[in-house]
């Protein structure tokens, strides 16, 4: 029994000397990498802002680089933009909704017709990146 | 013998598991939870340089290179992004190229300009204990983007023009003290010293008073 005992003491302290720093370090190194995310996601919201458009370019690069982060890491863009509807549009879709929504979908299908989508007048965006445990990180704010 | 030393050695795992191991993870714990509060006040501040356009150079020397004062053993580091080129600002860059604004020495922005906030905290004696049979302790490290949104740079170039501009939110637009328009003060502040004014004049606000503040020749 000592025996049993004091191979248990040991063990227990090799798992405090090894694996629980290594497993703070693991934590470290994956806040870096969603910290990474994060600039990232900044940035590509900065350059909509400066050009005041969304090219294809800008959204595929934005694309791959969320994909190096996994199968699991994912992301939505939205693009809120007001919306002036013509008078004799009663009846016809979207009549009286003052803000149109474009999700990722429409969009890659904007960019993939048009290969840009521009941002003129009032427009509100919101980039929100999902990890295997939810929401990572979102940015966004209005252009103006 | 070979129980005597068996039971020094349950003595110094006892110790190991029971005091010290508990205490360094605190202590790593503790540094965490400092790491995160500087990173919330780098966020905050970096959010605050975004909208004003402009860097205290005051602020900065406390945040940058004050010792200890502000994020104890973390050092942040600010790069300016301009026209494609990375730049460290330094305290010399800082001196060169700052003005007075509204009472202070400040560093300007443009439109545009990016801001990277690089805040680091080295691993201390205890952690690099904590971290002994995993090789090198891991650097704390955070960074932060920002695009600069109203340029002090933007905003002087139409200074004196007028009616037409656009005043910007983060400009003060009242004197605290006098309510006086802080347009007009300034505008009499230089005319006095290129010996065009006297106190007494009363100068218009060149947003013809449309900030709010009083004129001078209002005051009663």
């Amino acid at each position: 029994m000592e025996y049993i005992g004091r191979m248990v003491e040991v063990l227990l302290c090799i798992i405090c000397l090894t694996l629980a720093p290594a497993n703070n370090m693991l934590k470290i190194c994956e806040q870096q990498k969603e910290n990474a995310l994060q600039v990232q996601m900044e940035r590509f919201y900065a350059e909509i802002r400066e050009e005041r458009c969304l090219t294809k370019q800008a959204y595929w690069h934005w694309k791959e680089t969320v994909g190096q982060y996994g199968a699991n890491t994912t992301f939505e863009l939205m693009v809120a933009r007001k919306y002036v509807m013509p008078a004799q549009q009663e009846g016809g879709a979207g009549y009286g909704m003052p803000v149109k929504i474009f999700y990722r979908a429409e969009i890659e299908e904007m960019l993939l017709a048009e290969g840009m989508m521009l941002l003129e007048g009032t427009v509100f965006i919101n980039i929100s990146v999902y990890g295997g445990e939810g929401l990572l990180c979102s940015c966004g704010g209005g252009i103006w | 013998m070979v129980e005597k030393f068996a039971k020094w050695i349950d003595l110094l795992a006892a110790v190991f598991l029971m005091f010290l191991f508990p205490a360094l993870s605190i202590h790593v714990k503790m540094r965490d939870r400092l790491f995160e509060t500087y990173v919330q006040s780098i966020r905050e501040y970096g959010e605050m340089v975004q909208k004003q356009g402009y860097l205290s150079v005051e602020a900065a020397e406390k945040l940058l290179f004050g010792e200890g004062e502000v994020f104890g053993a973390a050092r942040l580091a600010i790069w300016e992004e301009k026209e494609g080129e990375r730049k460290l600002l330094t305290i010399s860059r800082l001196m060169e190229e700052s003005y007075d604004y509204m009472g202070a020495k400040v560093y300007p922005f443009s439109d545009g300009d990016r801001l990277l906030f690089v805040l680091r905290m080295q691993a201390d004696g205890l952690e690099q204990a904590y971290y002994y049979f995993c090789g090198k302790a891991p650097v704390r490290e955070y960074t932060c983007f920002f695009a600069v949104r109203d340029g002090l740079l933007e905003r002087q170039e139409g200074w004196g023009e007028g009616e037409d501009e656009a005043i910007s939110l983060y400009d003060t637009v009242y004197d605290s003290v006098s309510g006086n328009c802080v347009h007009a003060v300034r505008a009499r502040a230089d005319n006095i010293a290129q010996g065009e004014g006297t106190a007494e004049d009363g100068e218009k606000c060149r947003f013809g008073g449309r900030c709010g503040g009083r004129i001078f020749g209002d005051v009663q």
